[in-house]
């Protein structure tokens, strides 16, 4: 990949195997893709597009159970009050300022600006820690497509946390 | 369209195109209240989604944490 400045987090992937291997899974290896996915361009301007919101924050309805490390989806409305569970980052700073990795407030003043045409009314969110990966890609993943297909979605954008 | 804090997994995983952002784990976007950087991020993302970069591109985007060293300590596991 080309980069504009170093790359600081090189030497990441084998440090954090090493650490998971050691307090969670002693079997833990990265997923790997021979090909990319494919790009569907954008059919319209972006400053026509809905976008839908995916994260990996662990993010929740205030009230409902965390998704925890299933791998599923949860489906939160821009206006529901949220609540943050992952075990892999500070979470009391996402509940002070939920646009830091959960940036519906966000989206919403592009959209406001006319940058993007409007923000998906329900927003997706996964809790990015789940270690078996084939978990992800059998619950979390049809359930996102789904809710971004539901919603005639024309952007996805994948935010992690 | 993806954002990517650390592009040697994103390499692996391969998504149809990503943005790459030097910023900690749980900050993604930026520093709490830092709604400027909040926003420019997401449109430098969203406006890459407009450009015909081939699959697997993974775009370095400008923006790079300062503040202080949350960052380099979340890489060395020495920090949330």
């Amino acid at each position: 990949m080309a980069s504009a400045f170093e790359d600081d987090s090189r030497d990441f992937p084998d440090v954090e195997r090493a650490h998971l291997r050691e307090h969670y899974l002693p079997d833990f290896e990265w997923l790997r893709y021979a090909a990319p996915s494919p790009r569907n361009p954008l059919r319209v301007p972006l400053a026509e597009a809905r976008v839908g919101l995916v994260d990996t924050a662990g993010a929740h309805v205030t009230g409902t159970p965390p998704v925890g490390a299933s791998g599923r989806a949860a489906l939160i409305p821009l206006d529901a009050e949220v609540t943050f569970t992952h075990p892999g980052y500070d979470v009391e700073r996402a509940a002070r300022d939920h646009d830091v990795v959960h940036p519906t407030q966000a989206l919403q003043r592009l959209a406001a600006r006319g940058i993007v045409g409007e923000v998906a009314a329900t927003a997706v969110s996964v809790m990015g820690g789940v270690l078996i990966g084939q978990r992800l890609i059998d619950r979390g993943v049809p359930a996102t497509v789904a809710a971004m297909r539901d919603q005639q979605v024309d952007l996805a954008l994948l935010v992690p946390a | 369209m993806s954002i990517t804090l650390v592009p040697a997994i994103t390499e692996m995983v391969m998504p149809s195109l990503s943005c790459f952002v030097a910023m900690p784990f749980g900050l993604t976007l930026g520093d709490e209240g830092d709604s400027a950087t909040h926003d420019a991020i997401l449109t430098a993302v969203l406006h890459e989604a407009e450009r015909p970069h081939p699959a697997g591109t993974i775009v370095p985007l400008p923006f790079r944490w300062t503040r202080d060293d949350l960052r380099a300590r979340q890489l060395r596991k020495e920090a949330l």
